[in-house]
């Protein structure tokens, strides 16, 4: 709880994050800034994608697989958009407190999963179906 | 003049960044109209507010301290958090 209310407090409270440290070089501000809108737009890649999984693809062979992919994707997305802030945030603190940047391992499991993702859908579409 | 290059440039890239951002939100929003019908107004808050935030943010690179609040970019983040929402509960309803 102490944790969520925390993260919570470092995303909305703008006066609180100006307050601590001095500011960075606004050009490394914007560059997070630049950041955080790549993860944005990949998260709204996903909830588009999960919406055509939806929308476009015919019914898979295995029972609701279509619709737990096109929910998985979108689940992706509101995680991606609420981890892209959280990591802004972070990052900005860091730069103004002078302390080395966070390192994460959100964009090597992220890659993984969408691979794996990739994989299964490739299965259920391209392997015939035997009767 | 060169001197203030980079700085410029980087106020440049973040201002097509955001366009590109606003670009993707309508794609999105797009797709909602196409699959939901009318039920596609719920997306619309959203992608108004990343589009005002945009337009907020695209004003604000032009100043002297072109810094961003912690708030734009969290309302941002929840605007794409509400449209994976309201996309699962399209699938997920009846």
């Amino acid at each position: 709880m102490h944790f969520v209310i925390g993260a919570l407090r470092r995303w909305f409270d703008a006066d609180g994050l100006a307050a601590e440290g001095t500011p960075p070089d606004y050009r490394f501000s914007l560059a997070n800034e630049r950041t955080f809108l790549a993860w944005i737009r990949t998260a709204l890649a996903l909830v588009g994608g999960g919406l055509a999984v939806a929308g476009f693809l015919p019914p898979l062979r295995i029972p609701h697989l279509r619709e737990v992919l096109a929910v998985t994707l979108m689940v992706l997305g509101a995680a991606v958009a609420v981890r892209a802030v959280d990591h802004w945030a972070r990052c900005e603190l860091a730069m103004r407190q002078g302390r080395p940047l966070p390192a994460s391992r959100f964009p090597g499991v992220l890659a993984v999963v969408v691979a794996l993702g990739a994989l299964l859908l490739l299965f259920a579409t391209a392997v015939p179906v035997h009767r | 003049m060169t001197a203030d290059l980079p700085r410029a440039a980087s106020r440049e890239r973040t201002r097509l960044s955001w366009r590109r951002t606003v670009l993707s939100a309508t794609i999105v929003a797009l797709l909602f109209l196409r699959l939901a019908g009318p039920a596609a107004a719920l997306a619309v808050p959203a992608w108004l507010v990343v589009l005002a935030v945009a337009q907020r943010r695209m004003a604000a690179l032009g100043h002297a301290r072109p810094y961003p609040s912690a708030r734009e970019l969290a309302l941002v983040a929840l605007a794409v958090t509400t449209l994976a929402v309201f996309g699962t509960a399209l699938v997920v309803l009846p």
